[in-house]
């Protein structure tokens, strides 16, 4: 079933839209919801909370890619599920990706508030990136890939992964500090 | 951990930039450095389509898919078997002069990702009896239809939808006993994922009052109208106080006769009539429970060919959609009488919206075994995670065979052609609460040149990568 009509199906109530919506992108939400909780229960209760996440937003809602709207609650999800799996613990697989992040870029120590001119920022720097650095850059600090992970589905290695993740955070830093965001 | 910047900028990353990047979009860099550009942008620039094959399979019926549960594998697990579909030694038929790729076949099931569209998997159907497979005969005739669909439809007519919606809305409250709701007329404009619509808008508050959900829309191909009780409504649905229920235990016969009086008035209340009943009964993903969701579709199945592959008609139909189902997979309202309903009613604009494009020769049952069994099969799962939980299984001696089409979508989401399909059926188990369990695997039923070339490309994608194990 095409998007457009699974988002109808949703605005007509009809709870097939779950249905649809599991069959299409069951197994996508999945694959997000694991990478970040490595865990098969976790991963499945995630996804199953992101149909009623979906259908309780949708209506008003009426996102323009489906795929990317329901990534983006299944991620949310997860990192909430994951932040109470591991309230008390450090050195996560999660903890690598935060830390690798903050020690490049840390955040003010004065909460950085306008997400309209944060969006913008992240937005056309990546949209300026080579598209293998981007695809790269987006499956370590969105999807929350392992760097092992990434090097082996893009047929890369691991250092190279490393080195083009570590080259791009300080030209994102850069792009931060051009764009008058201060760090 | 550390909070960071760029922690808090990627949440607001473009949602083509998250779809671009989803990890089973994946292809190797280096290979495709090698070739063209265009082939880089169609490799990467959709979302999954590994993850979607199911799903980009819009007619064959629509039993739930399950590869996450197979009780004796651990998710995690790095010794899957490298193939899951056992391959008798036969040698493959070869069709040189095919209208059809291997590649085209492929591209069917993404319109995205040109590197994950072949399949070494299968798919799990659960159901209770093997009658509920509702596998479609295969025709006797050589050559067989390739379908296209037509997308544009009608201009919208705001004057003609809301005559539709007036009278639909007017007899539908009639059933209901309730006061008809005013509405407005809303129109949306194309996006590049969905087309125009006009909508009919009710007051959510008086909704709520009256404990329904009313809709009503406009688009190229159809009008649509549907009502249910509101989330906030925990009284049933009844029309001339007549209750709208089925008991799931029964056979779709008995269903049937007693819905008798409910489908008289639902045909008044719509002011149409059908001649053929369908009930499509959809279990979960888990099987530790009875039915999530059913439907019983009143539709005519001589007005659309394609109605008898179809699990949702593709011609004017009336739904009443049970729900089981309350707030996650396996979470079901009752194990008998389904009442949660919501009615449709879809009225098609447009005659042409499914054309017969072209007839190409139907290969023999006999050929398409043969492809089968060397694994040249399309449309299970391809996720190396999901592919790494299937059990190896043999489709020698396979329970059942049928016709279905699939067709494949543009990147913006579109359907394009519709190919005809064998579909294989393998009885592969019981499940713990005694539903059947068969894998389920697609070879085309028309001629297709290439396929050893293709899967011998596509190899990587086929041999059930795993994730390593999590140390």
């Amino acid at each position: 079933m095409e998007d457009r009509d699974i988002i109808a199906l949703y605005w007509d109530r009809s709870e097939t839209a779950i249905r649809e919506t599991q069959q299409k992108y069951g197994k996508y939400c999945y694959v997000i919801a694991y990478n970040i909780l490595y865990s098969h229960e976790d991963a499945e209760e995630c996804v199953n909370d992101t149909y009623v996440k979906a259908w309780e937003t949708m209506p008003p809602e009426k996102p323009t890619r489906l795929s990317a709207y329901l990534a983006a609650i299944t991620r949310n999800i997860a990192l909430n599920r994951y932040a109470h799996n591991h309230a008390d613990k450090r050195d996560t697989h999660l903890t690598e990706v935060y830390d690798e992040a903050a020690d490049t870029i840390p955040t003010p120590e004065k909460a950085f508030s306008d997400e309209l001119i944060l969006k913008e920022a992240i937005n056309a720097f990546v949209a300026a990136l080579p598209k293998e650095t981007r695809i790269i850059f987006v499956r370590r600090y969105w999807y929350m890939s392992s760097v092992k992970d990434i090097a082996k589905d893009y047929g890369l290695s691991e250092g190279t992964v490393k080195s083009i993740l570590s080259r791009t955070r300080k030209r994102f830093k850069a792009h931060l500090e051009k764009e008058g965001i201060d760090i | 951990m550390k909070d960071s910047l760029l922690m808090q900028a990627i949440n607001h990353l473009d949602d083509a930039y998250i779809d671009e990047a989803h990890p089973t979009a994946a292809t190797p860099m280096k290979a495709l450095r090698r070739k063209v550009t265009v082939k880089w942008v169609s490799a990467v620039s959709g979302f999954c389509a590994a993850l979607l094959l199911v799903g980009y399979v819009v007619i064959p019926y629509v039993y739930p898919s399950q590869v996450l549960d197979d009780p004796g594998r651990d998710p995690t697990s790095s010794k899957p078997p490298s193939s899951v579909i056992q391959r008798p030694v036969v040698t493959p038929p070869t069709y040189d002069h095919a209208v059809y790729s291997a590649e085209d076949i492929g591209n069917l099931f993404s319109g995205y990702n040109l590197d994950s569209i072949a399949t070494s998997s299968y798919t799990k159907i659960y159901v209770p009896s093997e009658r509920y497979l509702q596998i479609a005969d295969i025709p006797e005739d050589d050559y067989i239809s390739v379908y296209e669909r037509k997308t544009d439809g009608k201009a919208l007519n705001q004057k003609e939808f809301s005559a539709f919606t007036d009278q639909m809305f007017g007899s539908v409250s009639t059933a209901l006993g309730i006061s008809r709701l005013s509405y407005q007329v809303e129109r949306e404009d194309a996006t590049s994922y969905s087309e125009a619509s006009l909508r009919a808008v009710f007051n959510a508050d008086a909704e709520r009052e009256i404990g329904y959900f009313f809709s009503a829309g406009q688009y190229g191909t159809y009008n649509t109208v549907s009502f249910s009780r509101s989330s906030n409504s925990s009284r049933r649905i009844a029309l001339r106080g007549v209750p709208v229920e089925i008991d799931q235990t029964k056979t779709d016969a008995e269903i049937m006769a007693s819905l008798e009086e409910i489908k008289n008035i639902l045909f008044e209340m719509f002011g149409t009539r059908f001649e053929d009943v369908k009930i499509v009964r959809d279990y979960g993903d888990y099987t530790e429970h009875g039915v999530e969701f059913m439907y019983v579709y009143f539709y005519n199945a001589a007005d659309n060919p394609l109605n008898a592959y179809a699990s949702t008609p593709l011609s004017d139909y009336i739904c009443l959609d049970f729900d089981n189902f309350r707030n996650y997979s396996g979470d079901i309202v009752s194990d008998r009488v389904l009442y949660n309903v919501s009615i449709r009613y879809r009225q098609y604009r447009a005659d042409d919206v499914y054309t017969p494009t072209k007839q190409v020769r139907r290969i023999s049952v006999e050929e398409a075994e043969r492809l089968l069994y060397n694994g040249y099969v399309f449309g299970g799962h391809s996720c190396p995670i999901c592919m790494s939980m299937q059990s190896e299984v043999s489709f020698e001696g396979y329970d059942f065979v049928g016709l279905t089409y699939v067709f494949g979508y543009d990147a913006q989401g579109r359907a394009t052609e519709g190919v005809p399909f064998y579909a294989f059926y393998k009885k592969i188990g019981i499940s713990r609460n005694g539903n059947l369990v068969y894998a389920k695997t697609y070879v085309p039923a028309v001629e297709v040149k290439g396929y050893e070339t293709y899967f011998e490309a596509q190899r990587e994608k086929h041999r059930n990568q795993v994730y390593e194990e999590i140390g």
